[in-house]
């Protein structure tokens, strides 16, 4: 494992931020969520080692958590959702001086300053004065400064904000692309769902000081046996109440298409829809498993208005 | 991940080489600091400054030459008006006299003037860009960050300190007319200038950097600067009043504390001991307060959110 936390917590002054946080993150695509005040920022700053934990344990490649230790920052990346830019600055200069601070020889520094650049689409505007830049140009910028020194772990704050539908596409294609480097990691924090389950493979949902749900997409996701989305030819209305005088929970029934999704009781089998249905001369087109979406994942986990969603 | 990603095929390399800082972060920032002062100045400051330095530059240079080399030039009718001016000056003064009597005053004017202007932007603006964030999510710590400030604010002042006493010493070693002698009066020099560079850099910078720390714009922190002058040099002044006149109070205001310690260092010796006592704790009190203030402005943990 990339990074291991074991009973984390972390309070400020009276406010507990993290409370027994445990987590430990694959190298892989990882998406961060939770709404505001959930702890993700204070995890952040944890994992780059700005600050001391109350109790508990981490470790970071080999280095330990909360020991202040600068070397940490070498190997991880920082992709803020704000602004940040040093006025006066060109892009090359500014890359460069990010990855020189972060350890790499000026020659070094300066020549994946000038790769990385091409990398995110800005090789033709790499010596303009950075206050000449557009938002979309700024969030590419942003991410160049987060990798050009390789990081093994690179933390991704809002990365799409401000950028235009292709803009969008092209900076999530790049940021699958760095996930897919071996050995290394990316942590994608975003309000929206669609990024987190296009970029990423493994999602941690934090809320209220905690993580709540930590796991493999491909298995949070996963259908339910006994669940199944169901396409139709005919009557989708009858076919529902046809279903649904079987004692089967009938849901989601869409009104312009035939639509709608079934819950098997027990002691039912999924081939007994072909005969009721087919009894009533309703062709069954399409049925497949029905599985749950990143935002279903999430809002069973957060507390939404007030509610705490891990005891729905 | 199994598939080699398709990054590679577009220029992406992983950095297998070691990650260890050659440059310190601090350097970095002190250079970064000071090349983005010059680059956002004006083409009519730089040209001023610039004239302003070379004739200054000139003065040393010109000024070494006439003393040193007095007795040779007196025979050139061209130039024997200008050794004539010095007639008034005792030429075998020693050198640390003649350092003194070009640095003291245009250092401390040139002091005010570079921190109102140059000194107020160097933190003010990081915050306006927000670009603390980026500074501290990198290998840097509050300690670099500050004292890259520092070294900054230590270039600057070293144009008005480290420069035109170099200059000085440089002509001296060349055109004085008995070697060891030269040797004998400035090996000393140096060590003494360095020492009066570091005073009004440490005792300039921690005050400007406190104040450019606690703003997000460098015009505010220049009127704050400008006000805090006023205060420590009017609140002795109407203490001195209240009490009846008493210089030794109207001499502890900041800028002549300061004056008056770099003073002491280049005579080598204390015009009133009791009053260097009181002005070096007035001005350490400041500098202590804020470079206080200044720690606890820059805080890593609160600007990476």
């Amino acid at each position: 494992m990339l990074l291991e936390i074991k009973d984390f917590s972390v309070s400020y002054g009276k406010n507990r931020v993290l409370n027994n946080i445990n987590l430990s993150l694959p190298n892989a695509a990882v998406g961060l969520l939770g709404p505001n005040g959930a702890g993700k920022s204070t995890l952040i700053k944890a994992v780059l080692g700005l600050i001391t934990p109350d109790s508990g344990s981490g470790r970071f490649l080999d280095f330990q958590l909360g020991s202040n230790d600068r070397r940490i920052r070498q190997y991880v990346g920082y992709m803020p959702e704000s602004e940040c830019l040093i006025p006066g600055f060109t892009a090359v200069r500014y890359v460069s001086y990010a990855a020189q601070l972060n350890g790499l020889p000026k020659r070094e520094a300066f020549k994946r300053a000038h790769q990385v650049l091409y990398l995110v689409g800005l090789g033709e505007a790499r010596y303009r004065d950075l206050s000449t830049y557009s938002t979309g140009m700024r969030q590419r910028l942003k991410l160049a400064q987060a990798i050009v020194h390789d990081p093994y772990l690179v933390f991704l704050d809002e990365p799409t904000n401000g950028l235009d539908p292709e803009g969008r596409e092209e900076m999530l294609d790049l940021i699958r692309q760095i996930a897919e480097i071996e050995d290394r990691c990316i942590v994608l924090s975003s309000h929206l769902m669609r990024d987190v389950e296009r970029c990423t493979d493994y999602i941690v949902i934090m809320d209220q000081a905690q993580i709540k749900c930590s796991g493999y997409l491909k298995d949070l996701c996963a259908g339910q046996a006994d669940r199944f989305s169901l396409r139709v030819a005919g009557d989708v209305q009858k076919a529902a109440a046809i279903l649904q005088e079987q004692g089967l929970k009938v849901g989601h029934v869409h009104k312009r298409e035939p639509v709608f999704e079934v819950t098997l009781r027990e002691g039912y089998r999924a081939r007994d829809l072909f005969k009721h249905l087919g009894a009533a001369e309703i062709q069954i087109r399409q049925m497949k498993p029905r599985t749950f979406t990143v935002e279903e994942i999430y809002r069973k986990h957060v507390a939404i208005g007030g509610q705490d969603g891990s005891q729905e | 991940m199994e598939a080699k990603s398709e990054i590679y095929s577009q220029g992406y390399r992983k950095w297998e080489g070691e990650r260890k800082q050659q440059t310190p972060p601090w350097f970095l920032i002190g250079e970064a600091g000071l090349a983005n002062l010059f680059e956002s100045s004006g083409k009519k400051t730089k040209f001023f400054f610039f004239s302003l330095f070379l004739f200054y530059y000139l003065g040393c240079f010109g000024i070494t030459v006439l003393r040193l080399q007095a007795d040779n030039l007196r025979s050139v009718p061209a130039i024997a008006p200008f050794v004539e001016a010095f007639a008034g000056l005792n030429l075998d003064y020693p050198e640390i006299w003649w350092h003194a009597y070009m640095l003291a005053n245009p250092t401390a004017a040139f002091a005010f003037i570079a921190m109102i202007i140059y000194g107020a932007q160097l933190i003010s603006k990081d915050k306006a860009a927000n670009a603390l964030q980026i500074y501290f999510s990198k290998a840097v710590t509050r300690f670099d960050y500050i004292l890259g400030k520092f070294f900054a604010i230590g270039l600057i002042m070293a144009l008005a300190t480290l420069v035109p006493s170099a200059i000085m010493l440089v002509t001296g070693l060349v055109v004085t007319p008995d070697f060891m002698k030269y040797i004998s009066q400035a090996w000393y020099v140096p060590f003494i200038i360095t020492a009066f560079w570091l005073l009004y850099t440490v005792t300039y910078g921690s005050v400007i950097l406190a104040f450019s720390a606690s703003q997000t714009s460098s015009t505010r922190t220049s009127v704050l600067f400008f006000g805090f002058l006023m205060v420590v040099e009017l609140v002795p002044l109407l203490i001195s009043k209240l009490m009846g006149a008493s210089d030794f109070i109207t001499a502890l205001s900041w800028s002549d504390s300061i004056k008056g310690i770099a003073d002491a260092l280049l005579a080598q010796e204390a015009a009133d001991g009791g009053l260097l006592f009181w002005q070096s704790v007035m001005v350490t009190a400041y500098t202590v307060a804020a470079m206080v203030f200044l720690s606890r402005r820059i805080e890593p943990v609160a600007v990476v959110s």
